[in-house]
């Protein structure tokens, strides 16, 4: 292969916290790596390509999200089995990556399996292998570094915790450093080799800085003082665990070490707390890192550290006790409890006593405030499916028959062999070779029992059905702002996952689909934006529509699993059959619908001082979650969805 | 099994101006990464790039179909050598024969997941790397990326969306002698193809020259320091997640530029390229209203041009 030139290190304008997060590990690998965050187009990956400017004895070893597990930890060596007869084991990737840089692109997008063997092996320094009957071990310690573009989804925090620093890279603000940015990179384009020569001087200067750094990182001690300055930090902090305390205190050496100095002092703790902290902290609303809230607060709350511990302290206090206040009252206790919640959670700008029904009114609501929610964050753990499943979205990750979907690994197949993984098939054959008899100008011979098969595994999306009530009732017009601001945050939700969304409208004798079943979340949002309102409410039609409409999606084939939301105040006043009253009607529907076993979610969006609670008991009919619209801001319905599996 | 196919030439495509001039500027700079064409069904998106090939000659298209396999995108163990004589080989796959060609992808946004993945991998670093079945070996892969889709069919995935160079949105003709002359003419290809393309014979040549030259000039460019200055104002100003916009319309830029015989890049050079880098690139919740208002781009450009 040809080498590829990559850009300098040196080189590159700007981002100086990336730079500086790559120099600590560079001088101290124990910090145990970087995950960088950030806009596309950031310069993120030629950075860490660079690195190979900057120190001549490591190597990026770049992880391609394709990988299989045989191939990351290693298998049976082929070729010298065939030969000896004997088991061989060839060390995979991670042997490779020792005491080298290992580079992962895209990191969120990476097998879940994949990268947790990965972060095991890098922190136990030791990758064990006990497979196809090899027990086989070697060192792999190495400097593991992901980027990632959070608008593609998140990592888990196990995974992130195991990221020693974390910094979220933007583009370069002002308009020089801009210019700059664009024409290093054409003089780098038109002639890379003069270009490269260019900033070699600089190169070397760092490298030697690295160097020297390391020698004086290796006379310091730690003392009681910087142990305790750790300690405090990141109880500050509010950080899980104890990593974090090991990290900043190796960060904190790096830093002055990287300064030029050999004695830590308290402010490269308050200056590692910005890198070390961002991912680790609890936060009351969110556990990633990656809104941008979140990213500000932790360089924030470092400063601020250093101006007044005591502020901090207080600030911290007051946010664990709304904290526990809020796990306290999880919306399942509130709904027990009914009664005091109402007065509590009404807006208190809407003075007005909410009439029923202020009629027949028309009119279109305006998007209301997207809330933060984590209602439908990870609808993974409601919807467990067990069951091989196709589609393709990052709702849910499932076994997939197909031929479709990621190659994760091979197994000993069960019944007959669909997808042959050839490779494992011939290591497993391998050693056998010797003594089976063979036949004219065939090499290889392989016999039923090495067959192997491949596992694919393929992330799915769901179905999520919007039943929206745009009755009268719905009308009062912040309410239905509400409403629209609460199914957007859904449809964020479903844009990050993949999901497909489709949404019925239902208001006075009718219940129209006004967005089919689509993969545009774009598409629903103009259709909720235009979504008028007024007249009566027809909630038996508007059930019966939506299971026909998910049956239909089910019948097409699609194993897409259904979701239904229904978004109501559950005051029926429309007959459908006429055969019952309205509110019995719709009642009898979501019980059929509950016997088919279609997941859903209730959002209440009565608004009264005297609740007649009949949205959740429709939720109890159709045996969903039930959520009140006002609710829906509170980061408490995480736990309540959770409850509910 | 590979039909050879007359191809209905570039220069008889009625109307799609945009389209076109999005597709030769890649040509004359395959740097610009690229062109993602949204739009209806039936609007020449594939003849045009099928079109685009045949005029330049020295590149073919690559398709990667929806319904190809993981192995078959990347490649994968040779299973004839294997078995043969126990020899682990790679076969090369789609992201191999598309190296230094156009890789077109027929509706992108349904592409399924994991193939993304492996695409933007590949975009991102021009090499295809491939640890599996065995086998550790890497391949350069650079090709030009062409997608198409219909965006009420589903959206892209952003960091997808940012390495094409260029988007463009293609409607049928709305004039009516226009889409009598597109039927015209499509009769008049799948009547007689020879003949036809004989016809237009003159036509592509020129153009074929055109980008031919522009392709020599693009060295010679220059690029005045206002308009380094302009591009970035207009990336800030247009809120655009980092810098990738800015190379963009620069490359892009220069393009046109030597695509109109002119060394030297004008304001209104970057004014028409705008036009097709920032609308994909806007930062942008995924439900704000579409249409981003170009009109920005053009108080902008006469605010600045002033300077």
């Amino acid at each position: 292969m040809e080498r590829i030139s990559t850009y300098p290190f040196s080189a590159i304008v700007g981002q100086t916290s990336v730079k500086k997060a790559i120099l600590l590990n560079l001088i101290n690998p124990k910090i145990g790596g970087i995950l960088l965050s950030g806009q596309k187009g950031t310069a993120k990956s030629t950075i860490i390509r660079g690195i190979s400017h900057i120190d001549s004895e490591k190597k990026v070893i770049e992880l391609p999200l394709s990988i299989t597990e045989d191939q990351l930890v290693g298998d049976v060596d082929l070729e010298k089995t065939i030969q000896t007869g004997i088991k061989q084991f060839k060390p995979g990737v991670l042997h490779r990556a020792h005491e080298q840089i290992l580079y992962i692109d895209e990191v969120n997008l990476l097998n879940q399996h994949i990268i947790k063997m990965l972060v095991d092996s890098n922190s136990s320094g030791i990758t064990v292998v006990e497979r196809e009957g090899i027990s086989a071990s070697y060192e792999s310690q190495f400097i593991l570094i992901g980027s990632m573009n959070p608008e593609e989804g998140n990592v888990s925090p196990q995974i992130l915790d195991r990221f020693g620093l974390y910094v979220h890279v933007e583009g370069e603000e002002d308009v020089n450093t801009r210019v700059e940015v664009m024409k290093r990179r054409l003089a780098f384009e038109t002639n890379k080799e003069t270009f490269m020569e260019q900033f070699k001087d600089e190169s070397h200067a760092i490298q030697k800085k690295v160097e020297e750094s390391r020698v004086r990182l290796a006379s310091m001690n730690v003392t009681e003082k910087m142990m305790s300055d750790a300690a405090v930090i990141a109880k500050e902090a509010n950080c899980e665990g104890h990593r974090s305390d090991l990290v900043l205190i190796e960060t904190a050496k790096a830093m002055a070490a990287l300064d030029g100095r050999e004695e830590v002092k308290t402010e490269d703790f308050y200056e590692a707390a910005k890198y070390v902290l961002p991912h680790r902290q609890k936060e009351e609303n969110s556990s990633t890192p990656q809104s941008e809230k979140n990213n500000e607060n932790p360089s924030n709350k470092a400063e601020e550290m250093a101006n007044d511990l005591d502020e901090q302290q207080n600030e911290q206090a007051e946010e664990e006790s709304t904290n526990s206040e809020h796990t306290n009252s999880s919306p399942l206790n509130r709904i027990v409890n009914e009664g005091d919640s109402q007065e509590k959670d009404s807006d208190p700008n809407e003075k007005k006593p909410n009439h029923p029904i202020p009629n027949e009114q028309e009119g279109i609501a305006e998007i209301g405030e997207e809330m933060d929610i984590k209602a439908l964050k990870d609808l993974k753990a409601f919807i467990s499916d067990q069951k091989v499943r196709e589609g393709s979205g990052k709702r849910s990750v499932a076994r997939t028959e197909t031929k479709q979907g990621r190659y994760v690994k091979a197994t000993i197949p069960r019944g007959k062999v669909t997808d042959l993984a050839l490779a494992p098939t011939l290591r497993a054959a391998a050693p056998y070779q010797k003594n089976r008899t063979k036949r004219e100008g065939i090499f290889f011979t392989i016999e039923q029992q090495d067959l192997r098969q491949k596992v694919r595994e393929k992330t799915i999306g769901n179905t999520l059905l919007f039943l929206v009530d745009a009755s009268g009732s719905m009308g009062v017009k912040k309410r239905m702002e509400a409403v629209k601001g609460a199914i957007l945050s859904l449809l964020q939700d479903a844009y990050q996952k993949r999901d497909e969304v489709g949404m019925i409208a239902f208001r006075n004798n009718r219940a129209d689909v006004v967005l089919d079943i689509t993969g545009s979340v774009d598409m629903a949002h103009k259709q909720l934006k235009e979504l008028p309102t007024g007249g009566k409410t027809p909630l038996a039609l508007a059930l019966v529509k939506g299971y026909e409409k998910l049956n239909h999606v089910n019948q097409q084939g699609s194993n897409i699993i259904p979701f239904l939301i229904l978004v109501t105040d559950g005051r029926a006043n429309e007959a459908y059959s006429g055969k019952y009253p309205p509110l019995d009607e719709a009642l009898i529907i979501a019980k059929e619908i509950r016997n088919e076993n279609v997941p859903s979610l209730i959002i209440d969006t009565e608004q009264s001082r005297v609740p007649l609670g009949l949205a959740k008991k429709l939720a109890e009919h159709l045996g969903g979650m039930y959520v009140k619209l006002d609710e829906m801001k509170s980061s408490s319905i995480y736990e309540a969805v959770k409850k509910n599996i | 099994m590979k039909a050879d196919r007359i191809c209905y030439p570039l220069t008889a495509i009625v109307g799609q101006e945009k389209m076109k001039l999005a597709l030769i500027l890649n040509s004359i700079n395959p740097n610009i990464g690229g062109v993602l064409i949204k739009g209806e069904k039936g609007t020449a998106k594939s003849t045009a790039v099928r079109s685009l090939a045949d005029l330049l000659k020295d590149s073919k298209v690559v398709e990667l179909p929806l319904n190809a396999t993981e192995d078959r995108v990347i490649g994968t163990l040779d299973i004839e050598q294997a078995i043969k004589h126990g020899e682990k080989k790679f076969e090369p796959g789609i992201l191999s024969e598309a190296h230094e060609q156009i890789l077109y992808i027929d509706e992108i946004n349904l592409l399924d997941d994991h193939l993304v993945d492996v695409l933007l991998d590949v975009a991102a670093m021009g090499v295809n790397t491939i640890e599996r079945e065995g086998i550790s070996y890497s391949h350069p892969s650079q090709f030009m990326l062409v997608g198409t889709m219909n965006p009420e069919e589903g959206d892209l995935r952003p960091q997808l969306l940012d390495r094409f160079g260029l988007s463009v949105e293609v409607i049928g003709e709305q004039h009516l002698e226009d889409r009598v002359d597109v039927i015209r003419r499509r009769m008049e290809f799948e009547e007689d193809k020879g003949k036809f393309q004989q016809k237009y014979r003159k036509e592509q040549e020129k153009l074929a020259n055109k980008i031919k030259l522009a392709k020599e000039l693009l060295r010679d460019v220059k690029v005045p320091d206002y308009i380094y200055e302009l591009i970035a104002k207009l990336s800030i100003q247009l809120k655009v997640d980092g810098h990738r916009a800015d190379l963009t319309v620069l490359k892009a830029a220069a393009a046109l530029a030597v695509f109109e015989g002119r060394t030297e890049i004008l304001p209104a050079d970057v004014q028409t390229v705008a036009k097709f880098v920032y609308p994909h690139r806007m930062r942008r919740t995924p439900f704000q209203d579409k249409g981003v208002d170009m009109t920005q781009v053009d108080a902008l450009i006469n605010e600045l041009e002033v300077v």
